[in-house]
């Protein structure tokens, strides 16, 4: 019997890892990682922490405002705003109660508050090459798999929030998010924009003569139209910068569909087929600079 | 070499790389610093451990990464056969050696991982394209003198020179 060698169990090593990262289909090796993730945290977010106060100093976010891209609102404009919003929010729960009484499906239509957990991030992804978040939840993350998880805490604030990506692998020690913003991330979407009214309230008026376009992600927190539009559609359309996109995805369940998911930052048409337009997509803030996210548990 | 003090090594150095992943990157691209560790490893451990310790290292990134599992395990453990294979011709602690070696570890890199894009693409948008490749590998060159340099000075830690390679 032939004596087993290092050379063999290492040759062996090699042919087992380059069959599963280039023959074998990735859903059969990703659900075994998914496990290492929250091991990491001692180290990563400290390290985290330090790098973003550092960064911060040199290179701070910043976040636009939609309704007003140019120049910088009054503090009365945005007070009042504010209040409007307000208002439109208390009205709007009160019908989403009492629809939710007729229907008997709270979760369809009600308030997302009590069906998220806070997740604390504690890194990014391994490779520095994708976009992705690595979590960690109060209690075991187990069964989260394809669970949304959304930007700012609803329970401390009433506003929408932004759509950050989904559990795509999750393990005892924590979780991993594939970003929006992730080249492996797609999802179908409404173009709408804030339109000034003359009684001063914004208005938010959807763009569907381009209907529901595929968003894709593209790395570098972007995403873009995949949809195979032509510039001239999309200018007879009307769509222009700083227009938001917000989630119409029937894979996204119904109570996240209209959550923000960035805004259009530029509209050029496509190196490779110039007769199609390339609009790029961002979100609101550096998703891979997140430090706490909400994944919605039920 | 010892094998806790590895292990401690792949914990630090792995989560580092997840805890500045996004405030280090430039232009969507971090450094590898797992691959200045696996580099670090073989130019100072005896041929075999070098060689498992590259695998292991590189298994655990893709535990931790969003891309299938093995991708940087194979790599890693393909740089790591590079190295140990020239490394008696090299002084294994100066910089323009650790300079070099990362540049063609990255550059290998870079390929398998175009390579692997091609075939197995994760969108039909965005690829792996030369300039990412090209960034991963400046920044990780750069950075390579001042990460090994450091976890040269831990040498002594591994207790490589216990297993009889010639120092140079």
């Amino acid at each position: 019997m032939p004596r087993l060698r290092f050379n063999h169990v290492f040759a062996a090593l090699i042919a087992l890892s380059f069959i599963t990262a280039f023959v074998l289909p990735a859903r059969f090796t990703v659900p075994g990682a998914g496990w290492l993730q929250g091991l990491f945290a001692p180290v990563s977010r400290p390290v985290g922490a330090i790098a973003r106060l550092a960064l911060g100093r040199f290179h701070p976010d910043s976040v636009t405002d939609p309704a007003s891209t140019d120049k910088p609102r009054l503090q009365q404009s945005v007070y009042e705003e504010n209040q409007q919003l307000r208002s439109a929010y208390a009205s709007l729960l009160t019908k989403f109660d009492a629809l939710s009484k007729l229907n008997a499906d709270r979760q369809a239509v009600g308030d997302i508050r009590s069906l998220c957990k806070p997740a604390t991030v504690t890194g990014t992804e391994g490779s520095g090459l994708a976009e992705g978040l690595n979590v960690t939840i109060g209690g075991s993350s187990s069964g989260l798999m394809d669970h949304p998880v959304i930007r700012g805490n609803p329970s401390q604030s009433p506003l929408p929030c932004e759509l950050v990506g989904k559990v795509v692998r999750c393990g005892p020690a924590g979780a991993m998010v594939r970003l929006v913003t992730d080249p492996g991330s797609t999802l179908s979407a409404r173009i709408g924009r804030y339109v000034p009214q003359p009684d001063g309230r914004l208005k938010l008026v959807y763009l569907d003569q381009i209907h529901r376009p595929l968003i894709s992600g593209m790395g570098h927190n972007q995403m873009a139209v995949a949809s195979n539009l032509s510039l001239r559609d999309v200018q007879a359309a009307g769509v222009a910068v700083n227009d938001v996109v917000l989630l119409d995805d029937d894979q996204w369940p119904g109570n996240i569909q209209g959550f923000e998911v960035g805004h259009i930052v530029s509209i050029g048409h496509q190196a490779r087929h110039p007769l199609l337009a390339d609009i790029r997509i961002e979100p609101q803030t550096n998703l891979l600079r997140l430090t706490e996210v909400m994944v919605m548990i039920h | 070499m010892r094998w806790l003090t590895f292990f401690i090594l792949a914990y630090l150095i792995l989560g580092f790389q997840l805890g500045i992943g996004a405030s280090a990157s430039y232009r969507g691209v971090a450094p590898d610093l797992v691959l200045l560790a696996v580099i670090f490893l073989s130019l100072n451990a005896p041929r075999q451990p070098a060689l498992l310790g590259s695998v292991l290292l590189g298994a655990m990134q893709d535990l931790v990464s969003l891309g299938p599992l093995g991708l940087f395990a194979f790599s890693y453990g393909i740089i790591s056969m590079l190295v140990v294979g020239s490394v008696e011709s090299v002084r294994r602690t100066h910089p323009l050696t650790h300079l070099s070696f990362a540049f063609v570890g990255a550059c290998l890199l870079g390929m398998l991982l175009i390579v692997h894009d091609y075939f197995r693409p994760v969108s039909a948008m965005s690829h792996i394209g030369p300039r990412v490749v090209l960034v991963l590998v400046i920044y990780t060159t750069l950075l390579a003198p001042i990460v090994i340099g450091l976890l040269q000075l831990t040498r002594r830690a591994f207790a490589f020179e216990q297993h009889g390679r010639r120092r140079r």
